[in-house]
């Protein structure tokens, strides 16, 4: 260093490598990202939102909710469940097939299934046939769910295998999958968040999605949600004279916060907006980098939403 | 010819007003002068006037419309006047003679211009130019008589000056309705404007020869502002932390809810502290290591301006809701264009500065001082125009490219600036150099080469080999963490105890080592296993305001605590009040960062157990919270108790020199140097 050439020529090389590398790159291998497949479908994902909702990500921007609010959904990994459809003709066999997977291995002293971990399940499961479908087994790695499945179609019965994606925030029902970059697509700006002071909203859209509970959380966050924190958001709405008839957007509101007689709370068109992008919050279809089976409700999956 | 008294050399624009030395005989050639720069006075005041009378056949015939002929006239007026306070200080700075000759010749030309103006169009643009060289020339007549003229015959010079003036204004409707009445060579209006030329002439030789060099007290700017940008800055993030006490008062305030309040107060001490008084700091080691003066020293205070308006207006955009979204990058387009503009200015200042150096081997300071200089406007422009500009880029590529602007802003650059700084500081304030000149090469290579790399979250929702890059560079800056804090040390270690007692090495040898744990907490941030437990938690935001407010606000307390009464030539009023804030600011930071950081590892930990409902877990953190309101209203205190030495300071200095100008006016002469 003894010029300031040779200072500038570092900078240069140190910066220069870390442009290339994390602005650059990611600009080429996603500047171009078009819309994705989604799994077992031949719909596209994620679809433009509507134009509220855009609208509502600018309010969402200006009111600075990113401070408090993550929309990135993580998870550990994925395991399979699997759901017994059907016995065939033969239920004794597939019962028998299914206890030859917890049998001892003559090798290595550990049955197939259980040398794993996480078996609910103390012994074989006891299959009744009478209620069909019925998950059978969780928590399998998808080799040894594929191998049982295997197993059960090959003693006449019929099996599905359930990709279920794991991890606290998918416990939470926050998701039912990690986040992915196609998720953020059409965001701009992309508001990804880096504190979880109120819960993640990714999915908030088909886990609350009732624009009426939406406004008047935001109107007035701790009367819906016990304990929360968050701060209201009233500046977002109106305490109007009732001219004539009552608005149909007015709030509905608890007798402690109700405005004077003759007087209504309607939401501003920001308020509608924010609630319309937060309904479009939905990271709910299964897609190749995230995969999970798309439930119809009713099994007893571990992450099923409520 | 001998100079009269050529008084004590200022010493890089660090003399006290007040210094000047009179001489009594003043300026032998003085009544020669006089009547040369009051000839250059006359020009500039018969053009004012002389205008008005050759309107109609302006109008005539360059067929000017109203409006034209109104900037024509008042064009000229208007630049005249509101460059008058630039053009004196210009003077003050690089000589009364110097710029009273760029005056003369600018003027005759522009008057020249005026002259053979072939459109209005034209003619509006030079009277517009010629307005502002009469700025640049007449603001030093008067400083020329101040400075030549002894105390007994400055009255009557300064009488012939305001006779001029009269006479430039009587004359101008005059003189100048003669002239395009006798209409000179078929020139008409035009001749008024071409009289200038050999006028100019005459004046310009006549001048070079009997006008003395002599210029004003190279005056040291203070800028206080910078005082204002931290105390608004944590009081702005008091009033964000308050809306976890008490969320029911702000719903009503759009401006004052959490989402506004917050990254508003960041930005207020990230951009409004933290960056311009790195700046001037920079500014002032950068002439003292170069040992020079500094270089376009005009050129930095018109940027603190640039500077100031840019972080005015994005804030009052973030808090009205026109915040761009994204960290540390909330400022909108036109704010940034101004703080872009601003740092190009300072650096090109800096950068002259550096170029002029007398002693010419590097400092090590100066590595990470210049590299700071190079790194922001490449960071700075690169996330304004991929995140902001017209077309940004789509989808996460916009998140990636925010995580390395704000790892390259809020931790390198601070780094390079903060640990510049301090390498120069600390040797000076210990007493001994800086112990191991290639350990502080190696930090330099390695802080920039892994810095710059981190940044990207472990859990993001991004190709997987940008959190594995970001997770390798964090590891293995663990190196330069070391080596920077082993330096540091070894450098502080070996001087006496009592430096201890010295304001200013405490403020620096406490941010150091809230660099080394600001970094240590970067780095388990992007450890994967420690991540899971950080991540989305409190943690993230103590370490960033562990680097902000620890490391790098502390440090730029201790060199400005050690410049400012330097280059004022005075004390601070309260010197005790320094030790005061460094106490305050040590307890306020303990408060503030530990239960951030300890509640934030709580909460991350609480955030893996599904079974705990959601609720229950921010409502443990507001626990925490609490303590670190405590701690953010301590730091207030004490950028308060900053704030009010600065103040303080600047007003006694300010004093000073209005003291200095009434005993000057008194006194028989002020000017530093006058020399022949």
């Amino acid at each position: 260093m003894k010029t300031g050439f040779h200072v500038f020529l570092a900078a240069f090389i140190a910066l220069g490598a870390s442009w290339c590398g994390f602005v650059l790159a990611p600009a080429l291998q996603l500047g171009t990202a078009k819309q994705a497949a989604v799994l077992n479908s031949s719909d596209i994902y994620p679809v433009q939102r509507s134009g509220d909702a855009t609208l509502g990500l600018q309010v969402y921007r200006a009111s600075g909710c990113a401070a408090c609010h993550t929309e990135q959904i993580q998870q550990t990994g994925v395991a399979c469940e699997i759901e017994l459809t059907s016995v065939g003709k033969n239920p004794a066999a597939v019962e028998k097939q299914i206890n030859a997977l917890f049998a001892p291995s003559p090798f290595l002293g550990v049955n197939f299934i259980t040398n794993d971990q996480n078996i609910p399940y103390g012994g074989p499961p006891s299959i009744d046939i009478s209620h069909l479908p019925q998950i059978i087994l969780n928590h399998l790695e998808k080799s040894k769910a594929d191998a049982v499945v295997g197993g059960i179609t090959s003693a006449g019965g019929k099996a599905e295998i359930h990709i279920i994606a794991t991890g606290t925030d998918i416990a939470r029902s926050w998701g039912l999958r990690r986040s992915v970059a196609e998720d953020f697509l059409w965001d701009d700006p992309v508001q990804l968040g880096d504190i979880r002071v109120g819960p993640d909203l990714a999915d908030v859209g088909a886990r609350l999605g009732n624009a009426d509970w939406q406004l008047l959380h935001l109107y007035t966050p701790q009367s819906v949600v016990k304990g929360s924190v968050m701060p209201p958001f009233r500046f977002l709405f109106e305490t109007r004279k009732i001219a004539g008839a009552p608005s149909p957007d007015a709030l509905h509101l608890p007798e402690e916060l109700a405005p004077p007689a003759g007087f209504e709370v309607v939401p501003t068109d920001d308020a509608k907006n924010l609630a319309a992008y937060l309904l479009s919050l939905r990271a709910d279809v299964p897609l190749y980098d995230a995969p999970f089976t798309a439930l119809q409700a009713s099994t007893s999956a571990p992450s099923n939403k409520k | 010819m001998t100079a009269p008294t050529p008084t004590a050399q200022t010493k890089a624009g660090v003399a006290a007003p007040g210094q000047a030395q009179a001489g009594q005989a003043g300026y032998p050639r003085r009544w020669a002068m006089l009547p040369v720069i009051l000839i250059a006075m006359f020009m500039a005041g018969f053009d004012i006037w002389a205008v008005n009378v050759a309107a109609p056949s302006l109008q005539h015939d360059l067929h000017v419309s109203d409006a034209a002929l109104q900037l024509i006239v008042g064009g000229y007026a208007f630049m005249y006047a509101s460059g008058m306070v630039t053009g004196g200080r210009l003077g003050d700075l690089f000589g009364y003679k110097r710029l009273f000759l760029i005056g003369v010749v600018t003027f005759a030309l522009a008057s020249l211009a005026c002259g053979v103006a072939p459109s209005a169009g034209v003619l509006v643009a030079f009277r517009l130019v010629q307005g502002l060289t009469g700025a640049v020339m007449v603001p030093q007549v008067v400083a020329l008589i101040t400075a030549t003229f002894p105390a007994r015959e400055r009255s009557r010079a300064l009488g012939y000056y305001g006779a001029t003036m009269g006479l430039g204004f009587v004359s101008g409707q005059i003189l100048g309705g003669g002239l395009i009445q006798a209409n000179i060579f078929g020139l008409g209006w035009r001749a008024i404007f071409l009289v200038n030329v050999p006028v100019g002439i005459v004046a310009l030789i006549v001048a070079a020869i009997v006008v003395p060099k002599a210029h004003g007290l190279r005056k040291p700017r203070l800028d206080p502002l910078g005082a204002i940008g931290v105390s608004g800055g944590l009081a702005l993030a008091l009033v964000a932390s308050l809306n976890f006490h008490m969320p029911e008062k702000f719903g009503n305030c759009a401006w004052l809810t959490y989402g506004r309040v917050q990254p508003a107060a960041n930005d207020a001490v990230l951009y409004g502290f933290a960056i311009p008084a790195a700046l001037g700091v920079m500014l002032w080691i950068f002439a003292r290591l170069g040992r020079t003066e500094l270089v376009l020293p005009l050129v930095p205070v018109v940027a603190a301006n640039i500077w100031n308006l840019g972080v005015a207006v994005g804030l009052v955009a973030i808090l009205i809701g026109d915040s761009t979204g994204f960290t540390w990058l909330e400022f909108p387009r036109g704010s940034s264009v101004l703080l872009f503009a601003a740092f190009l200015l300072v650096a090109i200042s800096a950068v002259a500065t550096f170029g002029a150096r007398r002693r010419r081997e590097l400092h090590p300071s100066h590595w990470f001082l210049l590299a700071a200089l190079f790194w922001f406007p490449w960071i700075y422009s690169t996330a304004n125009l991929f995140l902001i500009a017209h077309h940004p880029v789509r989808g996460v590529t916009q998140a990636v490219i925010g995580w390395w602007f704000a790892d390259n802003l809020v931790f390198v650059w601070l780094a390079l600036a903060g640990i510049g700084t301090a390498f120069y500081f600390l040797p000076k304030l210990a007493g001994r150099p800086l112990q191991g000149h290639y350990s502080a090469l190696f930090a330099f290579l390695t802080l920039t080469l892994f810095g710059t790399w981190c940044g990207i979250p472990q859990g993001a929702p991004v190709p997987a080999w940008l959190p594995a890059l970001s997770a390798a560079a964090s590891a293995l800056l663990v190196v330069p963490l070391f080596v920077i804090e082993i330096t540091g040390c070894r450098t502080a270690w070996g001087s006496v105890k009592s430096k201890w007692d010295n304001g200013p090495f405490c403020f620096i040898g406490s941010g150091m080592d809230f660099f080394f744990i600001s970094g240590l907490m970067l780095v388990a941030m992007a450890c994967p296993q420690i991540s899971r437990v950080t991540e989305f938690t409190w943690f993230g935001a103590a370490q960033v305001q562990l680097q902000l407010l620890g490391f790098f606000a502390m440090t730029m307390f201790g060199a400005v605590y050690y410049i400012l009464p330097r280059a004022a030539g005075f004390e601070f009023p309260f010197p005790k009040l320094a030790r005061v804030q460094y106490w305050v600011s040590l307890a306020g930071l303990a408060l503030f960062i530990l239960p951030l950081a300890i509640g934030g590892v709580a909460q991350g930990m609480k955030l893996r157990n599904p079974q705990i409902p959601f609720a229950d877990i921010s409502n443990s953190s507001l626990m925490f919270l609490r303590v670190s309101t405590a701690g953010q209203l301590l730091l207030l205190l004490g950028g308060l108790i900053f704030a009010l030495n600065v103040f303080g300071l600047t007003f006694k200095w300010k004093m000073a020199l209005l003291k200095s100008l009434i005993a000057a006016i008194k006194a028989p002469l002020e000017i530093a140097e006058v020399k022949s």
